[in-house]
């Protein structure tokens, strides 16, 4: 087998060019002929009890075809699915539209449906809904209580949805006998993913054949398509779900919402295509919400610093309803908080609670951040109390890449059983180290100081899982001009899998790039997959439709060896070409040519085409590592804070396009610093939210990335993967939240003050926590 | 969200204009910048916009005499280009701090002020440099200090069918001045938590004789901080300083940022103190060694 | 009470070269006027306040938030959109420097940097860090970390030949 030539190298994207022009297709781009539009009416209060809605005002307005409340659609349409929840939980699963209750500010509560989208708007306006108030829970802690001020579900009597547990070894035990013990409780605040794209939905029943087509900005469109067909009592059959272009996801759009359901029955029911792009205000209340959490966390630690053991007891705050995804950010932190680290005895618990906030599921790291920031806040906490240098320490709690595979005795809700598969942890820690001059920070904090400034260093060392299953697939096909079209069920918003696809199958069958194209997003394109997110697309995306060309690959030898009057062992594939001993040679598009029904089937084979299909079932997920140190200053007169120098080290094994996998770092390092530094979601105490807007939500912009930032890799291949992939999508995230908080917390240990939280660290929140010192135990 | 209904007029002049917003319902339009994402997310729902933006008269940047006129359709961006500008630095670099580039190519000064915001820069500048506000539409054209038209958060001292048709901005072309406007801001081009605008008009002995020191972000409105002001009178560039007066403001409740703000004033005032004078020469006749200051 | 319908106004735009007369409703905004009216869909609208930059355009050679205009507003104006940048088979030296630096990802934010970039360009053929910076600023990207796109300012800023 040749190495591969375009694996591995940064080949420019072959999706940049539409978008560089301006001729990308976002939902809000596609034009239908008489298409209605849809305005949603959302709750204006955070917990309430619905007495009543007028929507004759709203009926009667111009241009206005239907108007529908939760009563009305309560037998079509049932509620909408969480896929990672079973249990008395389910009872919290969100509706279409509020049935008799609305539980936070922003569910919808009634769909107008109109000829424009200013008409749709203005009759919106005069739809009457009467409240009765109730009381409103949003802090997590006291929705989690024995006597929590309201119930969202009485059916559940009870606002915890879910308990994760995890136990490894004996940390009980451990505890008992413990030498010291290192306790903490860290908050996390609640933040939003925010892709420049909102999210939109257009539903057109006015194909040729019958069927409804939804084109939404979704990163899991297979997965759309057996929702709606679950919840609106259809055969898949008769949906298409389409993807378009998508603006980014980061794990808001692998959720299912309400308007997707109510486009595809409006469109079913008036026989008009539906459409529905969301604004970005009612995008901070109407899509999930991520992170917030609080954990309360207890480390043993022996007398040379090792930790023996340690203990988790956490709540989410999942917001008012089960997201698609709603147990697996407690799964994740509970799963993954020990890292690369030893620590032989565990337990956890990880209750998901329900509150009077936008529901909240996924968003790049889904739980991981939060858990790198526990263990490596835990882990500097240690160092200072025993007086052991933090690197050193880290170190002695490592995993050796001679422990891989190592199972760690956790798992993950969906993806299964946490085996760590290959990495070198220490190796990883040692480059970034260097990368970031960890030997001459002593003089840059002298400097510092000199200059009047706070300095600190963070450390985050993280394993990520990644590439979680449980399938992917693939397809290839190659016509008789030797052009190859690969199939994916994966299904990029920006990743540029396309491309890395491309390399893989091009390296297989050996054949100029130019000569490939990838499809993807799109039921029919292929019949079945899963989708973009949990790092997965490159890595089992990839992997299928690699094992694919492969099948392929072997298929066109066979064909070859008759077309090369051979024996198929004497043939050879390179180049593109099948080549027999006596030096003759056929083409790919020769062999595609020959493989067709017009001839006589070539033998040994049973399908007349060159094509084939792979479903890739993966055994285990794979699991990248990282290290990220951040420099930084903090004026202690005034709480402002400068990123002076980052570095991270990353490994995601076998890599497909490093420029890819840089791009994702980088975005990734990018929103961890835009969620501890200024993105913050805030309610008032009645729950209506206090960030309505970007003006309030800060998020990151070019000018706030630190001026240097360098990165390096290291390539440890999984065995779990057939080609040694792991994914690379979320780890800049995941790791730049602890590594920004663990040097804050760095920069005001000398003052005595204890960092528990991510932030944000907004001049006055550090100048809070710097002028209260050490008399405030947490920050 | 789209905008609800509203009835669009133009008019050619001022007093069209102004007849037009005589009517209850009716708002002027200049940039837009504030007013239509209000219009975007129905916070707002006038019955009538009045364009204003291309009546000749409000289009002007002149100068009068000691004073420069600019006129309430004159865009962020062109004030900063404008020869003019060049007798208030301090103006410039407020209008290079506000917003981004393709909000100042629309965004109106007078637009800026109208709005109000506690934390934005421009009222904070223009309060330095002593503007004032020429109002029209009941009656007789009047003029307000703008010192006295910023009442609080989105406040200001303008009635309904009333329009600020430019600001003036007095010369002091013959006193050697020096100026500075500094800020701490939660986010590289987010609207400041506080600024402090500071201007310095000097003797001919380099001493300074009269100091506007103006801070946002605290208060609701402008604030000046009186105690640095007369702190600095008589001090030359090389003893001035700011930052050791403490003034008395009283931070605003429904500003949560506004107690920080007043923590830091004192750094950010010595910021723009030390940076005004930086760009001083030397006094002429330094001070008998000795004297007090 | 109710509220009268609004009256429309027709208006005269010249967009990318081409003059069109339109009859326009005055809460239209010029996102809309472009991108359902003319078919220009490459201006994108990400946030409706201005603050995300998607939408920038250029009229009267000044780069403009197409979401805080009306349409009645751009009456008499000569508007550029991304459309009218580049082409297939030749892009703008700016197109292209995105493109060999990975300066996009999801390409939603893209248009209307491009579109800010070019007039600095136009201004400036060797702009300073400081006014490439100026440029970004006001535009936001969740995919990338601008790291890329910065070098790719500056690659054209320093290149020999244009």
């Amino acid at each position: 087998m040749a190495a591969g030539r375009l694996v591995g190298t940064p080949v420019p994207r072959f999706e940049d060019k539409r978008l560089l022009l301006g001729q990308a297709r976002f939902v809000a781009d596609i034009n239908i002929p008489r298409t209605l539009h849809m305005a949603i009416v959302r709750s204006t209060r955070a917990h309430a009890v619905i007495e009543g809605i007028d929507t004759s005002r709203a009926g009667a307005a111009s241009g206005v075809r239907r108007v529908v409340t939760g009563a009305d659609i309560v037998e079509a349409i049932a509620p909408l699915p969480s896929i990672d929840l079973a249990g008395g939980g389910l009872v919290a699963c969100y509706r279409a539209l509020a049935a008799g209750k609305v539980r936070h500010v922003g569910e919808p509560v009634a769909a107008v449906f109109a000829d424009d989208p200013f008409q749709a708007a203005d009759a919106a306006a005069l739809l009457d809904v009467a409240y009765r108030d109730l009381p409103v829970v949003l802090d997590m802690e006291a929705a989690a209580s024995a006597t929590p001020p309201t119930l969202l579900y009485e059916s559940l009597g009870s606002n915890v949805i879910h308990t994760c547990e995890q136990s490894v070894g004996d940390a009980a035990a451990a505890f008992a006998a413990a030498h010291r013990v290192v306790e903490d409780t860290y908050r996390i605040h609640r933040c939003v993913a925010s892709p420049m794209e909102t999210r939109g939905v257009l539903a057109d029943p006015t194909g040729q054949d019958g069927r409804i087509v939804l084109y939404s900005s979704t990163q899991f469109p297979h997965l759309v398509r057996s929702f709606l067909a679950g919840v609106l009592g259809m055969a898949e059959s008769d949906l298409r779900v389409i993807a378009p272009d998508v603006g980014g996801g980061f794990g808001v759009k692998c959720e299912f919402y309400p308007e997707e359901v109510l486009a595809v029955w409006a469109a079913r029911t008036l026989g008009r295509p539906v459409r529905w792009i969301e604004a970005r205000d009612d995008h901070f209340v109407a899509t999930t919400h991520a992170r917030e959490q609080v954990h309360r966390v207890r480390a043993v630690v022996d007398s040379d610093g090792i930790v023996t053991a340690m203990m988790l007891d956490s709540l989410t705050n999942n917001g008012a309803a089960a997201a698609t995804l709603s147990v697996t950010p407690a799964s994740i932190s509970s799963a993954m908080l020990r890292g690369p680290y030893r620590i032989p005895n565990y337990s956890a618990r990880s209750r998901s609670v329900v509150t009077n906030k936008t529901p909240l599921a996924v968003y790049r790291g889904a739980g991981h951040p939060q858990a790198v920031l526990c263990m490596e806040l835990t882990m500097d906490h240690i160092a200072r109390a025993m007086n052991i240098d933090r690197v050193d320490l880290r170190r002695r709690n490592m995993l050796a890449a001679a422990d891989m595979p190592s199972d760690r005795g956790t798992a993950i809700v969906l993806a299964g059983k946490v085996v760590y598969d290959s990495g070198d942890y220490a190796g990883c820690l040692a480059r970034a180290l260097d990368l970031a001059g960890w030997k001459s920070r002593d003089e840059r904090a002298a400097d510092a100081r000199r200059r009047g400034k706070l300095f600190g260093i963070g450390i985050a060392c993280l394993v990520e899982e990644t590439a979680s299953g449980p399938y992917e697939t693939g397809g290839v096909r190659v016509d008789g001009t030797g052009r190859v079209t690969v199939f994916t069920g994966a299904s990029p918003h920006g990743q540029g899998t396309a491309t890395a696809i491309a390399q893989l199958i091009a390296d297989e069958l050996e054949i100029d790039i130019n000569r490939v194209s990838v499809r993807h997003g799109d039921t029919d394109v292929i019949p079945d997959g899963v989708g973009t997110f949990a790092s997965r697309g490159g890595a089992i995306g990839g992997a299928a439709a690699r094992l694919a060309a492969r099948k392929v690959r072997e298929k066109a030898l066979v064909v070859a060896a008759e077309m090369l009057q051979a024996t198929p062992a004497d043939v050879v594939w390179a180049e593109g070409k099948a080549l027999a001993a006596n030096g003759a040679s056929v083409t790919l598009a020769a062999i595609a040519g020959r493989a067709t029904a017009w001839n006589a089937r070539p033998k040994g084979l049973t399908s007349f085409n060159l094509a084939e299909e792979a479903h890739y079932q993966v055994p285990g997920m794979a699991f990248a590592n990282a290290t990220h140190i951040c420099e930084l200053e903090i004026d202690p007169g005034t709480g402002e804070l400068a990123i002076t120098g980052y570095a991270v080290v990353h490994d995601c094994g076998t890599v497909i396009n490093p420029m890819i996998v840089e791009g994702q770092v980088v975005g990734g390092i990018a929103q961890g610093l835009g969620g501890t530094l200024f993105e913050e979601i805030r309610y008032d105490k009645s729950g209506q939210p206090l960030t309505g807007r970007l003006a309030d939500y800060l998020l990151p912009t070019a000018a706030d990335m630190p001026a240097t930032l360098r990165t390096n890799s290291m390539v440890s291949p999984s065995p779990f993967n057939p080609f040694g992939m792991k994914g690379a999508g979320e780890g800049g995230a995941t790791g730049a939240v602890a590594a920004i908080s663990s040097a804050v917390a760095d920069a005001l240990a000398p003052l005595g003050v204890r960092v528990t939280s991510d932030g944000p660290f907004t001049p006055p929140a550090l100048l809070h926590m710097i002028k209260s010192g050490g008399r405030t135990a947490a920050a | 969200m789209p905008a609800a209904n509203f009835h669009y007029e133009r008019p050619d002049s001022l007093e069209r204009a102004i007849a037009l917003l005589a009517v209850p319902g009716a708002v002027p339009l200049a940039g837009g910048q504030s007013l239509i994402p209000l219009l975007n997310s129905r916070s707002t729902t006038p019955r009538c916009i009045v364009d204003i933006s291309r009546i000749a008269e409000l289009r002007q940047i002149e100068m009068d005499g000691a004073v420069v006129r600019v006129g309430a359709a004159v865009r962020l961006a062109e004030i900063e280009k404008n020869a003019l500008v060049a007798n208030f630095p301090l103006l410039a670099e407020a209008i290079a701090s506000t917003a981004s580039p393709a909000i100042r190519n629309r965004a109106t000064l007078v637009g800026n002020l109208v709005w109000a915001s506690p934390q934005s820069e421009l009222p904070v500048a223009v309060v330095a440099l002593d503007a004032t506000l020429v109002i029209e539409g009941k009656g007789m054209p009047r003029r307000i200090a703008a010192a006295d038209f910023f009442l609080g958060p989105h406040c200001p001292a303008i009635g309904d069918g009333e329009i600020v048709v430019r600001v003036e901005f007095p010369r002091r072309a013959s006193m050697p001045s020096a100026s500075a406007f500094c800020e701490i801001g939660p986010r590289a081009g987010a609207p400041p938590l506080v600024c402090v605008a500071i201007r310095l008009e000097l003797d001919d002995d380099g001493a300074i004789a009269a100091a506007s020191v103006v801070a946002g972000g605290i208060t609701g409105r402008p604030s000046r901080c009186t105690s640095t002001e007369a702190a600095l009178i008589g001090h030359t560039a090389t003893t001035a300083t700011g930052g050791t007066a403490t003034e008395d403001l009283i931070p605003l409740p429904d500003l949560s940022s506004a107690n920080y703000a007043l923590e830091v004033l004192p750094i950010v005032i010595d910021r723009a103190v030390t940076r005004a004078v930086s760009a001083l020469p030397p006094p002429a006749n330094p001070p008998i060694r000795g004297a007090t200051p | 009470m109710t509220i009268p319908a609004e009256k429309s106004h027709f208006i005269s735009v010249t967009v990318n070269g081409e003059r069109a007369i339109l009859h326009v409703s005055p809460r239209r905004l010029l996102a809309d006027l472009l991108r359902d009216d003319l078919g220009l869909t490459g201006t994108h609208v990400g946030c409706g306040t201005g603050e995300c930059g998607s939408c920038t355009v250029i009229i009267d050679g000044e780069t403009v938030r197409s979401c805080l205009t009306l349409a009645v507003q751009a009456d008499g104006a000569t508007i550029e959109t991304i459309e009218s940048v580049g082409s297939s088979g030749r892009l703008h030296p700016v197109q292209r420097a995105f493109h060999t630096h990975h300066a996009l990802q999801c390409g939603f934010c893209t248009p209307g940097i491009i579109i800010s970039a070019v007039a600095l360009f136009r201004k400036n053929t060797r702009p300073a860090d400081a006014e490439i910076a100026e440029v970004l600023q006001g535009h936001l990207c969740r995919c990338t970390g601008y790291r890329n796109m910065i070098d790719a300012l500056r690659s054209i800023a320093h290149a020999e030949d244009r």
